[in-house]
């Protein structure tokens, strides 16, 4: 009896120290997310830098497939494995995978397929006409960064002679006087996050 | 030996607080930029322009309603101890959906080559 008792005793120490450690596993996992140390930044993107569908869905279906299983396996009196995977969760599975093997494999047949792209900055208006319009001319600019969390972008003027001006947040004044017809200013965005992606824009009088 | 029943339940909402918190710090971040999801639904011309993709389109639609309608089913019968089997139908359905993805995958890549 008394053997039988320290025998409990250790199973439920024992058990305890494993869910311990478990859930510091489970929480360390998720500060180092939240933190940025595991980058999970690629997490469902082709080596080109976009976003892949087949490793999405093959996300979706292993969070569900494995949420599904853990529910089963707590819901029992007391917990246990299920006595059968049905053959159509396995095919879910195999539907999955298979998809995801095939679209790689069709993707890393071309060269577009796997070369990596930097972001892209794209600016809007991407062409202004100043034809009949009052002068000083003055127009706001926006710029959009794909591929990156970080919008944040440099403004300047990327031409010769500069005319105007354009603040930090995109803002183009041009000069009172207008300058000859057809002048063209260029005006650039450049990604502070990547020096790769640069977006222009064109004014031209 | 069976463990206590406080260890039982403690497990049991370790291991759901866990698996939740990861899908919902996933989620969030998806949803916030920190995972890259740019032209998720775009297919790329070979001049490097992008169009929105209709088969990338259905193939989430299919995706996230044969896995929601799969986890809500598999929520509503955990007590029975059995995972819920997927109607052929379904399989059939998301089978069609993911064979369209990779057709127009495949068509693409063919017209590329050709052009």
């Amino acid at each position: 009896m008394n053997s039988l008792s320290t025998t409990s005793a250790l199973v439920t120490v024992t058990g305890w120290v494993i869910l311990g450690f478990i859930a510091l596993l489970e929480a360390i996992v998720i500060w180092l997310i939240v933190t940025g140390k595991i980058n999970l930044n690629r997490l469902v993107s082709e080596p080109n830098g976009d976003a892949s569908m087949s490793r999405l869905q093959l996300l979706i279906f292993t969070f569900v497939i494995g949420a599904s299983l853990f529910l089963v396996i707590a819901g029992k009196a007391p917990p246990g494995f299920p006595d059968d995977i049905p053959g159509g969760v396995l095919t879910l599975l195999g539907i999955s995978g298979s998809t995801y093997l095939v679209s790689k494999g069709i993707q890393f047949s071309s060269p577009d397929g796997t070369a990596d792209r930097p972001p892209r900055v794209t600016v809007q208006p991407k062409q202004l006409e100043t034809t009949g319009q009052p002068h000083p001319i003055v127009q706001q600019f926006t710029a959009a960064l794909d591929r990156g969390p970080d919008q944040r972008v440099v403004w300047s003027i990327d031409s010769t002679p500069v005319i105007g001006t354009i603040s930090s947040t995109g803002l183009y004044t041009g000069p009172k006087g207008p300058p000859a017809q057809g002048t063209k200013v260029v005006i650039k965005a450049a990604s502070v996050a990547d020096c790769r992606a640069v977006g222009y824009a064109e004014i031209i009088y | 030996m069976l463990p206590t029943p406080s260890l039982e339940v403690a497990t049991r909402w370790t291991v759901l607080l866990g698996l939740e918190a990861i899908a919902g710090v996933i989620f969030v971040e998806m949803l916030v930029g920190g995972i890259n999801m740019w032209h998720l639904l775009h297919g790329l011309r070979k001049d490097g322009t992008y169009y929105v993709s209709p088969e990338r389109v259905q193939l989430l639609i299919a995706t996230l309603a044969v896995g929601m309608t799969y986890l809500a089913h598999a929520v509503a019968t955990a007590d029975s101890g059995r995972l819920p089997d997927v109607p052929t139908w379904w399989l059939a359905g998301l089978g069609s959906s993911q064979s369209i993805y990779l057709g127009g995958k495949a068509w693409r890549l063919l017209r590329s080559r050709r052009a």
